[in-house]
Protein backbone atom coordinates (compact mmCIF):
# COMPACT_ATOMS: atom_id res chain seq x y z
CA UNK A 1 0.00 0.00 0.00
CA UNK A 2 2.81 2.38 0.99
CA UNK A 3 4.65 1.65 -2.26
CA UNK A 4 1.50 2.37 -4.21
CA UNK A 5 1.04 5.77 -2.54
CA UNK A 6 4.69 6.70 -3.18
CA UNK A 7 4.31 5.62 -6.79
CA UNK A 8 1.15 7.73 -7.14
CA UNK A 9 2.93 10.78 -5.73
CA UNK A 10 5.87 10.18 -8.05
CA UNK A 11 3.53 9.94 -11.05
CA UNK A 12 1.74 13.14 -10.00
CA UNK A 13 5.00 15.06 -9.55
CA UNK A 14 6.25 13.80 -12.89
CA UNK A 15 3.03 14.75 -14.69
CA UNK A 16 3.09 18.18 -13.00
CA UNK A 17 6.63 18.86 -14.19
CA UNK A 18 6.03 17.49 -17.69
CA UNK A 19 2.81 19.45 -18.17
CA UNK A 20 4.38 22.77 -17.15
CA UNK A 21 4.17 25.02 -20.20
CA UNK A 22 7.54 26.21 -21.40
CA UNK A 23 7.67 29.72 -20.06
CA UNK A 24 10.50 30.75 -22.40
CA UNK A 25 8.62 29.54 -25.45
CA UNK A 26 5.50 31.38 -24.43
CA UNK A 27 7.43 34.50 -23.68
CA UNK A 28 8.90 34.62 -27.19
CA UNK A 29 5.48 33.91 -28.64
CA UNK A 30 3.92 36.71 -26.65
CA UNK A 31 6.80 39.03 -27.42
CA UNK A 32 6.42 38.22 -31.11
CA UNK A 33 2.72 38.94 -31.01
CA UNK A 34 3.27 42.25 -29.22
CA UNK A 35 5.88 43.21 -31.82
CA UNK A 36 3.46 42.26 -34.56
CA UNK A 37 0.91 44.73 -33.20
CA UNK A 38 3.54 47.43 -32.92
CA UNK A 39 4.67 46.76 -36.49
CA UNK A 40 1.07 46.92 -37.71
CA UNK A 41 0.51 50.25 -35.93
CA UNK A 42 3.64 51.70 -37.56
CA UNK A 43 2.74 50.42 -41.02
CA UNK A 44 -0.97 51.28 -40.89
CA UNK A 45 -0.23 54.92 -40.06
CA UNK A 46 2.33 55.50 -42.86
CA UNK A 47 -0.28 56.91 -45.23
CA UNK A 48 -1.77 59.36 -42.72
CA UNK A 49 1.67 60.38 -41.47
CA UNK A 50 2.97 61.03 -45.00
CA UNK A 51 -0.02 63.35 -45.58
CA UNK A 52 0.36 65.13 -42.24
CA UNK A 53 4.04 65.64 -43.14
CA UNK A 54 3.02 67.14 -46.50
CA UNK A 55 0.40 69.41 -44.91
CA UNK A 56 2.87 70.66 -42.31
CA UNK A 57 5.45 71.32 -45.04
CA UNK A 58 3.13 73.19 -47.43
CA UNK A 59 1.46 75.21 -44.67
CA UNK A 60 4.77 76.24 -43.13
CA UNK A 61 5.99 77.36 -46.56
CA UNK A 62 2.76 79.28 -47.22
CA UNK A 63 2.95 80.98 -43.82
CA UNK A 64 6.39 82.26 -44.82
CA UNK A 65 5.07 83.43 -48.20
CA UNK A 66 2.14 85.39 -46.72
CA UNK A 67 2.48 89.07 -47.65
CA UNK A 68 5.25 88.47 -50.21
CA UNK A 69 5.07 89.03 -54.03
CA UNK A 70 4.21 85.30 -54.47
CA UNK A 71 6.62 84.86 -57.37
CA UNK A 72 8.04 81.52 -56.20
CA UNK A 73 6.75 78.15 -57.34
CA UNK A 74 5.66 76.06 -54.32
CA UNK A 75 8.33 73.44 -53.52
CA UNK A 76 7.58 69.72 -53.09
CA UNK A 77 7.81 68.14 -49.66
CA UNK A 78 11.03 66.17 -49.31
CA UNK A 79 10.35 62.43 -49.29
CA UNK A 80 13.89 61.69 -48.11
CA UNK A 81 13.38 63.94 -45.11
CA UNK A 82 10.15 62.10 -44.25
CA UNK A 83 11.99 58.77 -44.43
CA UNK A 84 14.92 60.08 -42.44
CA UNK A 85 12.77 61.38 -39.58
CA UNK A 86 10.65 58.23 -39.57
CA UNK A 87 13.72 56.00 -39.60
CA UNK A 88 15.16 57.77 -36.60
CA UNK A 89 12.04 56.98 -34.59
CA UNK A 90 11.74 53.40 -35.91
CA UNK A 91 15.39 52.66 -35.18
CA UNK A 92 14.82 53.56 -31.54
CA UNK A 93 11.96 51.04 -31.49
CA UNK A 94 14.05 48.27 -33.08
CA UNK A 95 12.47 48.51 -36.53
CA UNK A 96 13.91 49.53 -39.87
CA UNK A 97 12.40 51.23 -42.89
CA UNK A 98 12.94 50.53 -46.58
CA UNK A 99 11.34 51.60 -49.84
CA UNK A 100 10.57 54.90 -51.45
CA UNK A 101 8.25 57.85 -51.06
CA UNK A 102 7.84 60.72 -53.51
CA UNK A 103 5.86 63.94 -53.42
CA UNK A 104 4.81 66.29 -56.21
CA UNK A 105 3.14 69.67 -56.02
CA UNK A 106 0.83 71.23 -58.58
CA UNK A 107 -2.20 73.43 -59.07
CA UNK A 108 -5.52 72.13 -57.81
CA UNK A 109 -8.92 72.45 -59.45
CA UNK A 110 -12.22 73.00 -57.69
CA UNK A 111 -13.16 69.42 -58.43
CA UNK A 112 -11.88 66.37 -56.57
CA UNK A 113 -11.57 65.50 -52.97
CA UNK A 114 -8.75 66.15 -50.58
CA UNK A 115 -7.68 63.20 -48.43
CA UNK A 116 -9.18 63.57 -44.92
CA UNK A 117 -5.76 63.01 -43.34
CA UNK A 118 -4.42 66.04 -45.25
CA UNK A 119 -7.54 68.10 -44.62
CA UNK A 120 -8.31 71.19 -46.63
CA UNK A 121 -10.45 71.46 -49.74
CA UNK A 122 -9.84 71.53 -53.47
CA UNK A 123 -10.18 75.04 -54.92
CA UNK A 124 -9.30 76.61 -58.25
CA UNK A 125 -5.65 77.63 -58.21
CA UNK A 126 -4.93 75.99 -54.87
CA UNK A 127 -1.91 73.87 -53.96
CA UNK A 128 -2.30 70.16 -54.61
CA UNK A 129 0.12 67.62 -53.15
CA UNK A 130 0.34 64.06 -54.45
CA UNK A 131 2.22 61.27 -52.75
CA UNK A 132 3.23 57.89 -54.13
CA UNK A 133 4.81 55.47 -51.73
CA UNK A 134 6.08 51.90 -51.48
CA UNK A 135 7.39 51.47 -47.98
CA UNK A 136 8.08 48.54 -45.72
CA UNK A 137 8.70 48.43 -42.01
CA UNK A 138 10.88 45.53 -40.89
CA UNK A 139 11.56 43.79 -37.64
CA UNK A 140 14.84 42.08 -38.40
CA UNK A 141 14.98 40.22 -35.09
CA UNK A 142 11.70 38.38 -35.58
CA UNK A 143 11.78 38.42 -39.37
CA UNK A 144 8.52 40.31 -39.78
CA UNK A 145 7.89 42.73 -42.65
CA UNK A 146 4.88 45.00 -43.27
CA UNK A 147 4.54 46.37 -46.84
CA UNK A 148 2.37 49.35 -47.57
CA UNK A 149 1.92 50.89 -51.03
CA UNK A 150 -0.36 53.84 -51.52
CA UNK A 151 -1.18 56.92 -53.58
CA UNK A 152 -2.90 59.89 -52.01
CA UNK A 153 -3.77 63.47 -52.86
CA UNK A 154 -4.34 66.47 -50.64
CA UNK A 155 -5.48 70.01 -51.48
CA UNK A 156 -4.24 72.97 -49.48
CA UNK A 157 -7.14 75.46 -49.35
CA UNK A 158 -5.12 78.54 -50.32
CA UNK A 159 -5.46 79.73 -53.92
CA UNK A 160 -1.75 80.49 -54.16
CA UNK A 161 -1.38 79.62 -57.85
CA UNK A 162 -4.41 81.73 -58.79
CA UNK A 163 -3.17 84.70 -56.77
CA UNK A 164 0.24 84.37 -58.37
CA UNK A 165 -1.36 84.30 -61.83
CA UNK A 166 -3.57 87.31 -61.06
CA UNK A 167 -0.54 89.37 -60.04
CA UNK A 168 1.36 88.32 -63.16
CA UNK A 169 -1.65 89.26 -65.32
CA UNK A 170 -1.83 92.64 -63.61
CA UNK A 171 1.89 93.19 -64.08
CA UNK A 172 1.91 92.29 -67.77
CA UNK A 173 -1.45 94.02 -68.34
CA UNK A 174 -0.19 97.25 -66.77
CA UNK A 175 2.82 97.22 -69.10
CA UNK A 176 0.51 96.96 -72.11
CA UNK A 177 -1.79 99.68 -70.79
CA UNK A 178 1.13 102.07 -70.22
CA UNK A 179 2.59 101.27 -73.62
CA UNK A 180 -0.76 101.82 -75.38
CA UNK A 181 -1.51 105.00 -73.43
CA UNK A 182 1.79 106.70 -74.16
CA UNK A 183 2.06 105.63 -77.77
CA UNK A 184 -1.39 106.94 -78.72
CA UNK A 185 0.08 110.33 -79.56
CA UNK A 186 -1.80 112.50 -77.06
CA UNK A 187 -0.27 114.97 -74.65
CA UNK A 188 0.87 113.93 -71.17
CA UNK A 189 -2.47 114.72 -69.48
CA UNK A 190 -4.39 112.75 -72.08
CA UNK A 191 -1.97 109.83 -71.85
CA UNK A 192 -2.21 109.80 -68.04
CA UNK A 193 -6.00 109.82 -68.21
CA UNK A 194 -5.97 107.02 -70.77
CA UNK A 195 -3.65 105.02 -68.52
CA UNK A 196 -5.92 105.59 -65.48
CA UNK A 197 -8.92 104.30 -67.39
CA UNK A 198 -6.93 101.38 -68.78
CA UNK A 199 -5.71 100.27 -65.36
CA UNK A 200 -9.19 100.68 -63.89
CA UNK A 201 -10.62 98.55 -66.71
CA UNK A 202 -7.89 95.91 -66.25
CA UNK A 203 -8.52 95.61 -62.51
CA UNK A 204 -12.28 95.51 -63.10
CA UNK A 205 -11.96 92.71 -65.65
CA UNK A 206 -9.74 90.65 -63.33
CA UNK A 207 -12.15 91.21 -60.42
CA UNK A 208 -15.02 90.00 -62.59
CA UNK A 209 -13.12 86.80 -63.45
CA UNK A 210 -12.54 86.17 -59.77
CA UNK A 211 -16.21 86.41 -58.79
CA UNK A 212 -17.15 83.55 -56.49
CA UNK A 213 -13.56 82.42 -56.00
CA UNK A 214 -13.04 84.12 -52.65
CA UNK A 215 -10.32 86.45 -53.92
CA UNK A 216 -10.15 90.22 -53.94
CA UNK A 217 -7.78 92.47 -55.90
CA UNK A 218 -6.66 95.94 -55.18
CA UNK A 219 -4.20 97.97 -57.29
CA UNK A 220 -2.79 101.47 -57.19
CA UNK A 221 -0.04 103.46 -58.82
CA UNK A 222 1.91 106.64 -58.35
CA UNK A 223 3.98 108.66 -60.79
CA UNK A 224 7.15 110.67 -60.55
CA UNK A 225 9.38 112.42 -63.04
CA UNK A 226 13.03 111.54 -63.25
CA UNK A 227 14.67 113.81 -65.81
CA UNK A 228 12.97 113.16 -69.11
CA UNK A 229 11.45 109.95 -67.86
CA UNK A 230 8.16 109.24 -66.16
CA UNK A 231 8.36 106.49 -63.55
CA UNK A 232 5.08 104.78 -62.76
CA UNK A 233 5.20 102.69 -59.56
CA UNK A 234 2.50 100.06 -59.28
CA UNK A 235 1.38 98.19 -56.22
CA UNK A 236 -1.14 95.32 -56.33
CA UNK A 237 -2.53 93.28 -53.48
CA UNK A 238 -4.52 90.07 -53.83
CA UNK A 239 -6.24 88.64 -50.77
CA UNK A 240 -7.77 85.21 -50.31
CA UNK A 241 -10.35 85.34 -47.55
CA UNK A 242 -11.02 81.60 -47.73
CA UNK A 243 -7.40 80.57 -47.25
CA UNK A 244 -6.61 78.44 -44.20
CA UNK A 245 -3.07 77.83 -43.02
CA UNK A 246 -1.99 75.73 -40.05
CA UNK A 247 1.01 77.30 -38.43
CA UNK A 248 2.31 77.20 -34.87
CA UNK A 249 -0.47 74.80 -33.84
CA UNK A 250 -3.21 77.21 -34.90
CA UNK A 251 -5.46 77.65 -37.90
CA UNK A 252 -4.90 81.04 -39.50
CA UNK A 253 -7.40 82.39 -42.00
CA UNK A 254 -6.60 84.66 -44.94
CA UNK A 255 -3.64 84.99 -47.26
CA UNK A 256 -2.21 88.01 -49.03
CA UNK A 257 0.13 88.45 -51.95
CA UNK A 258 1.53 91.91 -52.50
CA UNK A 259 3.66 92.91 -55.48
CA UNK A 260 5.36 96.19 -56.48
CA UNK A 261 6.77 97.01 -59.88
CA UNK A 262 7.77 100.04 -61.90
CA UNK A 263 7.31 101.07 -65.50
CA UNK A 264 9.48 103.71 -67.04
CA UNK A 265 8.24 105.89 -69.91
CA UNK A 266 10.51 108.08 -71.98
CA UNK A 267 8.81 111.42 -72.49
CA UNK A 268 9.08 113.20 -75.86
CA UNK B 1 1.42 10.20 7.53
CA UNK B 2 -1.89 9.72 5.71
CA UNK B 3 -2.83 13.36 6.33
CA UNK B 4 0.53 14.55 5.08
CA UNK B 5 0.17 12.52 1.93
CA UNK B 6 -3.35 13.82 1.43
CA UNK B 7 -2.21 17.45 1.76
CA UNK B 8 0.75 16.97 -0.63
CA UNK B 9 -1.42 15.26 -3.23
CA UNK B 10 -4.11 17.96 -2.90
CA UNK B 11 -1.56 20.75 -3.32
CA UNK B 12 -0.11 19.11 -6.39
CA UNK B 13 -3.54 18.63 -7.90
CA UNK B 14 -4.71 22.19 -7.24
CA UNK B 15 -1.40 23.99 -7.92
CA UNK B 16 -1.48 23.42 -11.66
CA UNK B 17 -4.82 25.28 -11.84
CA UNK B 18 -3.79 28.03 -9.42
CA UNK B 19 -0.61 28.69 -11.32
CA UNK B 20 -2.43 29.28 -14.60
CA UNK B 21 -3.13 33.04 -14.01
CA UNK B 22 0.63 33.58 -13.72
CA UNK B 23 1.08 32.14 -17.23
CA UNK B 24 -1.87 34.07 -18.49
CA UNK B 25 -0.22 37.30 -17.43
CA UNK B 26 2.01 37.82 -20.54
CA UNK B 27 -1.02 37.04 -22.65
CA UNK B 28 -2.97 39.72 -20.85
CA UNK B 29 -0.11 42.12 -21.48
CA UNK B 30 -0.16 41.30 -25.18
CA UNK B 31 -3.90 41.88 -25.37
CA UNK B 32 -3.44 45.25 -23.68
CA UNK B 33 -0.59 46.04 -26.06
CA UNK B 34 -2.71 45.07 -29.06
CA UNK B 35 -5.41 47.38 -27.79
CA UNK B 36 -3.14 50.41 -27.43
CA UNK B 37 -1.45 49.76 -30.79
CA UNK B 38 -4.80 49.56 -32.58
CA UNK B 39 -6.05 52.63 -30.74
CA UNK B 40 -3.00 54.74 -31.58
CA UNK B 41 -3.18 53.70 -35.27
CA UNK B 42 -6.90 54.42 -35.42
CA UNK B 43 -6.40 57.81 -33.74
CA UNK B 44 -3.60 58.91 -36.11
CA UNK B 45 -5.65 57.86 -39.15
CA UNK B 46 -8.81 59.51 -37.88
CA UNK B 47 -7.28 62.78 -36.69
CA UNK B 48 -4.82 63.23 -39.58
CA UNK B 49 -3.81 66.89 -39.98
CA UNK B 50 -5.77 67.81 -36.80
CA UNK B 51 -2.77 66.51 -34.83
CA UNK B 52 -0.99 69.66 -36.07
CA UNK B 53 -3.70 71.65 -34.27
CA UNK B 54 -2.96 69.90 -30.99
CA UNK B 55 -5.82 67.39 -31.08
CA UNK B 56 -4.98 64.00 -29.62
CA UNK B 57 -8.26 62.06 -29.24
CA UNK B 58 -7.94 59.42 -26.52
CA UNK B 59 -4.15 59.77 -26.47
CA UNK B 60 -1.78 62.52 -25.53
CA UNK B 61 0.73 64.49 -27.52
CA UNK B 62 4.34 64.31 -26.41
CA UNK B 63 7.57 65.66 -27.79
CA UNK B 64 9.20 62.22 -28.09
CA UNK B 65 8.45 58.52 -27.73
CA UNK B 66 10.00 56.42 -24.98
CA UNK B 67 10.96 56.95 -21.39
CA UNK B 68 7.54 56.12 -19.94
CA UNK B 69 6.69 52.94 -18.07
CA UNK B 70 3.67 50.74 -18.49
CA UNK B 71 1.70 49.47 -21.44
CA UNK B 72 1.53 52.14 -24.13
CA UNK B 73 2.44 52.80 -27.71
CA UNK B 74 3.71 55.96 -29.26
CA UNK B 75 3.73 57.05 -32.92
CA UNK B 76 5.91 59.93 -34.03
CA UNK B 77 4.72 62.41 -36.66
CA UNK B 78 7.56 63.38 -39.02
CA UNK B 79 7.81 66.96 -40.20
CA UNK B 80 6.44 68.59 -37.08
CA UNK B 81 8.32 71.41 -35.45
CA UNK B 82 8.62 71.12 -32.48
CA UNK B 83 8.46 67.31 -32.78
CA UNK B 84 5.09 65.76 -32.02
CA UNK B 85 4.29 62.15 -31.10
CA UNK B 86 0.95 60.63 -30.22
CA UNK B 87 0.99 58.32 -27.22
CA UNK B 88 -1.84 56.02 -26.16
CA UNK B 89 -1.54 54.14 -22.87
CA UNK B 90 -3.51 51.34 -21.29
CA UNK B 91 -5.84 52.83 -18.72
Amino acid sequence: MKELVVLLIAVLIASFIVSLPSFDGDWYLYRGEARMWELAAEADTLRARSLIFARAFVDTWLARMNGTPCEIQPPSPNGSLFKEELMEDLRAKGFSLAGSIGYSVGESMAVGRSDPAFGGACRDGGVEVSVISHLEVRDALLGMVAHRSFRAKGCQPTSYYLMRRVLSELESGSLSVVKDSFSAGGNLTESMEMMRKGISHLVGAIRENLTGKGLDVWASYSTKFLGDRLIISFRAVVTDGEAVIIYGGKERRGFTCSRDWEVSVELP
Amino acid sequence: MKWLLAVVISILLVARFLIVPVWIHPGWQVRAKARVCSEVARTVNRLGYRILLGQSGPGELTSSCGGERGIFYCISIPGTSPPVSLRVGFP
